[in-house]
């Protein structure tokens, strides 16, 4: 009885289980040349106006696998050139900060404005991409609460706002809020992203047109409050392009072979990355 | 433009019934010889009218026929074709019965007596006779009723192995999968690999692609309306079969002779039984799955007739483990269960009921589960955990069906029903009395979806056939209601004898959805309604095509094209996952709503199908050309991308030769184009700008132009893997021994070996200087040999 047992479970192994190696082979990866990433927000509240290029990395080529710095080396040849209307400017490589950067009068970054980008470096094809500035100001802040409250067990400050959506489809919005604070233990100024315990920094009117939209902060800590006098609330309204491509890097995943790819949004006509534009309002909301 | 259509509609009826004044109804039930099985899609045919019928699912047929003497001939594949001269003088019951299971090479019928492809209105409808499926090869010689209508063209395959059918472009959750009038909500045993139906029981099996006739709703892009035998009213008999990984049994027979009979048909693996011995006492596995398919039926007479059927299947897979540990101080003991279970249960009662001669009724009461449970119980020293995660859906439906024979020229179909659909999404139940948290959750959604439809069949003199029909439909959850209207049209013209030309026109509503993860049929897969936020899935489709019937008896020629555009189509949004099964309890998060999204897809294409079901050399060879795309607004950002399952050409060959009554040679060869992948291409860095920065005009250290480096996926399916191809053969000895017939099968699947590509990773790997990504494809199966003895008594 236990032979044909044997016999039996060796059949079955031999049908079922063949050799693993013998089923996995080696594919010729399609071709895949490096494609030119270019990332660049543009806004009139910004001083400078900075264009990064750098190359992308075929996973079928032989990689260093090292620092990102030294993977994704920033691209120092290019030729960068943004246009808007008649006017054109050539944006220089600033070493230092390893981007393309000029001041912006020379471009004269406007509400409304429609400018193009174009990104030239030998052995590539020219890439290039638009947008448009937004031209509605930004939405009041409307700071409808603050407090100290102890749900931590510290006395910890927090506050609530909202903001109304623009009238009209199409408005896309970024909100953030911040601190700066002394810390007189390094004698330095410090600063610190405040998270939302209510609301989402990235959101769109798609599904709220001319609603509001509502956040409360995490509190902060003592620490923060001690040392400084306000918290920073920005709002930014931003065009279709960069909402895309926010809300696909920030939903991008690498590890689950189960869930769906999620690529990330490029508005970069023959290469990767985003040029978009936004119009922002900052806010101070002093601790009370 | 619908008003003028019912007027028209309603006038052709209604000249109909004034043209019948002398004529006289022939009316009754076609059977098997020998078992008394009532026979559905039997050929009724009067030649000199160029006029006929065919039987319904309970093998009733009625036709009405002028005064006079008239040839009628029953005609059915795989049956003896029998002819009558009747005389007509008065309305006539006749009872036929139809020599059955005789070998397909023994039937000698002309062209005339076949049942004529090109003479029915409906089209894009694939009749497959269960011996055909029995005589082809099949994976580790495990008949498969899925995999056999996979060869059908319009009809494609997913993965290697896998059962689900993708017809004209649409998913395996869009075919609506009928057994006994219960819907099944998954056909798949082993992760997908078998499908649960294994054709002993089964005594007809139709497969619709398009043109749906109106009595059809619910799902967008088949049906596949499966009939179990009803057993022997005769004698007792049986078949049993012994295979690599399972072996079955069926048995039927009278319960009271010519009166009323059963079937019991039941399938298991024994895998798990066969290694269990083998297994260390404290590190238990196992795997099996089985299938139970009974009925029963009492025949009161010729006017009523009672069937109650079901259908009882269930795949498991556990671990058992137990042992020791050891701490700084003491030897501990653990113990840990776990596994998951998923099981289908149907439940059908019909009643048939004959008011005249020319009208017939059927009532059905319904029951339908499917439910997967995932539970796992650990216990140590430090105390017990147990979790039991349970997602299904469970439906009770009546459906009533009228056909109406009115005239030779018009028959009216209509019907009514009803389901009360219980989606259990997730439940979950956590107790750890460690950390003492304890954990009950259950999501549930009730919704009623309902039908009622009416087919209206005209014959025209012989030259044309058209079915109009109407279906409106509704579905109600949670206080949001959905009603549609869905009109049906099939239209058919005989250009010339045994050629016609044929088109259609379906419009089709779908209320439930299955969420998905691999597409691959993992019992993991939760079925889901249409709520206030998702919308129900439409299709139209229109087909057109010619269909020629050959002189060479048995064999027939359709070609079709189709057009189907659907919209609020689900899919699902970049990074969702549904997949549970690593952490159970990540169900209490589960906000399905959130992670899909609607769009449309569109298909397009031709189909070939050269089929010849009788005769010692038989089979068919079957082609598509297709394209699949599919548009999401939050997918492809918004741009029509490939389906996964387009595919540009897909063949089927399938040849079954009787070399001579004992010995049946059979081959089939697929070809496919490769599914439609996301590739990985390159790795990039991503940076996100944050505004306050450059307001305030501080740097955030680590946060601004934080670098992070994603993937280029290229566009969404923008890469092809490799075609598939593969080779069956098998060879069976049939031998009649003194009381049973035996056949010895043998099988060889991929003959050839092709390597065909089942998935595809990128493998890494590391040296000193760095790594390299390379681009792997994984193959399953190989030529893989089969064995199996069956008998049948």
């Amino acid at each position: 009885m236990k032979n044909i047992h044997t016999l039996l479970l060796s059949l079955v192994v031999l049908v079922l289980f063949p050799s693993c190696d013998q089923l996995i082979s080696e594919i010729d990866a399609p071709p895949s040349e490096p494609k030119l990433v270019v990332y660049s927000v543009i806004s009139p509240q910004d001083s400078v106006v900075e264009v990064r290029v750098y190359k992308s990395n075929p996973l079928f080529n032989k990689v260093n696998y090292d620092y990102f710095d030294n993977r994704f080396p920033p691209v120092t040849n290019a030729t960068v050139l943004m246009s808007s209307g008649s006017r054109s400017v050539t944006i220089p490589y600033d070493e230092e900060n390893e981007t393309y950067r000029i001041d912006a009068s020379a471009i004269d970054v406007e509400a409304g404005m429609h400018y193009v980008l174009m990104v030239m470096v030998p052995e590539f094809s020219q890439v290039s991409a638009e947008c448009t500035v937004p031209e509605q100001a930004p939405p009041d802040i409307e700071i409808t609460g603050s407090g100290f409250t102890q749900e931590t067990g510290m006395e910890e400050w927090y506050f609530e706002f909202k903001f109304k959506d623009l009238p009209g489809p199409g408005h896309n919005y970024l909100v953030n809020a911040a601190i700066l604070y002394y810390d007189p233990w390094m004698d330095e100024t410090h600063n610190y992203f405040n998270g939302f315990k209510q609301g989402t920094p990235l959101v769109t009117d798609k599904s709220n047109d001319g609603g509001y939209f509502y956040y409360r902060t995490y509190p902060n800590a003592p620490v923060h409050v001690e040392n400084s006098d306000k918290v920073w609330v920005s709002l930014s309204l931003i065009d279709e392009h960069y909402y895309l491509y926010a809300q696909s890097v920030n939903n991008f995943q690498d590890e689950n072979p189960f869930s769906e790819p999620t690529p990330v949004y490029s508005n970069i006509d023959g290469g990767l990355g985003v040029f978009a534009a936004m119009n922002s309002v900052l806010k101070a909301v002093p601790f009370e | 433009m619908l008003k003028k259509l019912i007027v028209f509609i309603l006038l052709i009826a209604g000249t109909g019934t004034l043209c019948a004044q002398t004529r006289y109804t022939l009316s009754g039930y076609v059977r098997e010889k020998g078992t008394h099985e009532l026979l559905p899609g039997v050929n009724i045919y009067v030649p000199s009218l160029r006029n006929g019928t065919v039987t319904n699912n309970y093998g009733f047929y009625s036709l009405s026929l002028p005064e006079g003497t008239c040839e009628v001939i029953f005609s059915y594949i795989g049956y003896q074709t029998v002819s009558y001269q009747i005389v007509f003088d008065q309305n006539r019951d006749l009872e036929v019965n139809l020599s059955g299971s005789i070998a397909l090479s023994e039937v000698t019928i002309t062209a005339e007596e076949i049942t004529r492809n090109s003479e029915n209105s409906q089209m894009s409808m694939v009749v497959l006779p269960v011996q055909q499926i029995k005589n082809i090869p099949a994976f580790l010689g495990e008949k498969d009723v899925f995999k056999a209508l996979q060869l059908m063209p319009g009809v494609q395959k997913g993965s290697e192995g896998s059962s689900g059918l993708y017809v004209r472009g649409g998913g395996p959750d869009q075919n609506l999968i009928i057994l006994d009038d219960a819907p099944v909500y998954n056909a798949s045993h082993l992760f997908g690999f078998f499908s649960i139906f294994n054709g002993d029981a089964l005594k007809s099996i139709e497969l619709t692609k398009g043109g749906f006739p109106a009595r059809f709703g619910g799902r967008l892009s088949s049906v596949v309306e499966m009939t179990m035998k009803d057993g022997n009213k005769t004698k007792l008999s049986g078949e049993a079969g012994i295979g690599l990984i399972s072996s079955r049994l069926l048995l039927e027979g009278p319960i009271i002779k010519e009166k009323a009979s059963f079937i019991v048909s039941a399938r298991r693996t024994y895998i798990d039984a066969l290694i269990r011995p083998m297994m260390p006492r404290d590190e238990k596995f196992g795997y099996y799955f089985y299938d139970l398919n009974a009925k029963v039926n009492y025949d009161f007479g010729r006017k009523d007739k009672l069937y109650l059927s079901g259908y009882f299947g269930r795949d498991k897979f556990s671990i058992v483990d137990r042992g020791n540990y050891y701490d700084e101080f003491n030897q501990n003991q653990y113990s840990t269960e776990a596994g998951l279970y998923w099981q289908n249960a149907t439940s059908t009662i019909r009643w048939n009921h004959l008011f005249n001669n020319k009208v017939f009724a059927n009532t059905s009461a319904i029951f339908s589960r499917y439910n997967l449970t995932i539970y796992d119980k650990e216990k140590d020293n430090s105390g017990t955990y147990s979790l039991k995660y349970y997602s299904g859906i469970r439906d009770f439906a009546l459906k009533y069906d009228l056909e109406y024979h009115a005239t030779p020229t018009y028959t009216l179909r209509t019907g009514i029903q009803t389901t009360q659909h219980r989606f259990t999404p997730s439940a979950v139940v956590e107790k750890d009395s460690q950390t003492l948290e304890n954990f009950d959750q259950k999501t549930i959604y009730d919704s009623f979806e309902s039908g009622l439809y009416a087919e209206n069949q005209f014959n025209f003199g012989g030259k044309a056939q058209l079915n109009a029909g109407f279906r409106l439909s509704h579905f109600a959850v949670d206080g949001e209601y959905y009603l549609a209207p869905e009109p049906r049209m099939s239209f058919n013209f005989i250009l010339s004898k045994g050629f016609s030309a044929k088109a259609a026109y379906a419009e089709m509503n779908q209320y439930i959805h299955l969420l998905s993860n691999t597409g691959i049929g993992l019992p993991t897969d939760l079925w889901v309604p249409s709520t206030t936020r998702v919308k129900p899935q439409n299709s139209r489709q229109l087909s057109a095509g010619l269909a020629r019937d050959l002189n060479n008896p048995g064999l027939s020629v359709t070609l079709e094209g189709y057009y189907k555009w659907s919209k609020n189509i689900l899919g699902y949004k970049p990074g969702a996952s549904f997949l549970l099964i690593d952490d159970p309890s990540e169900a209490r998060n589960f906000t399905w709503q959130d992670n899909v999204t609607a769009g449309k897809s569109l298909s397009y294409g031709a189909e070939l199908l050269i089929h010849k079901k009788t005769g010692r050399f038989s089979g068919w060879i079957g082609y598509t050309l297709s394209w699949t795309k599919l548009k999401f607004d939050e997918i492809n950002f918004g741009e029509y991308f490939w389906a996964k399952y387009d595919r540009r050409h897909d063949l089927s060959v399938v040849a079954i030769y009787e070399i001579n009554p004992r010995v049946t040679l059979s081959g089939t060869w697929v070809y496919g184009t490769g599914n439609a992948i996301t590739l990985p291409q390159a790795d990039f860095p991503v940076l996100i700008n944050n505004p306050i920065e450059n307001l305030l005009g501080e740097h955030f250290s680590g946060y601004y132009y934080y670098p992070q480096s994603v993937t280029d996926y290229g566009r969404v399916n923008s890469y092809r893997i490799k075609a598939y191809h593969r080779l069956d053969l098998s060879v069976q000895f049939h031998k009649q021994m003194k009381r049973w017939e035996r056949t010895w099968e043998f099988g060889l699947y991929n003959a050839y070996s092709r390597k065909n590509p089942f998935f595809y990773f990128i493998d890494e790997t590391y040296t000193e200087y760095g790594s390299r990504s390379t681009l792997k494809q994984v193959s399953i199966f190989p030529i893989i040999p089969s064995v199996s003895y069956n008998i049948k008594f």
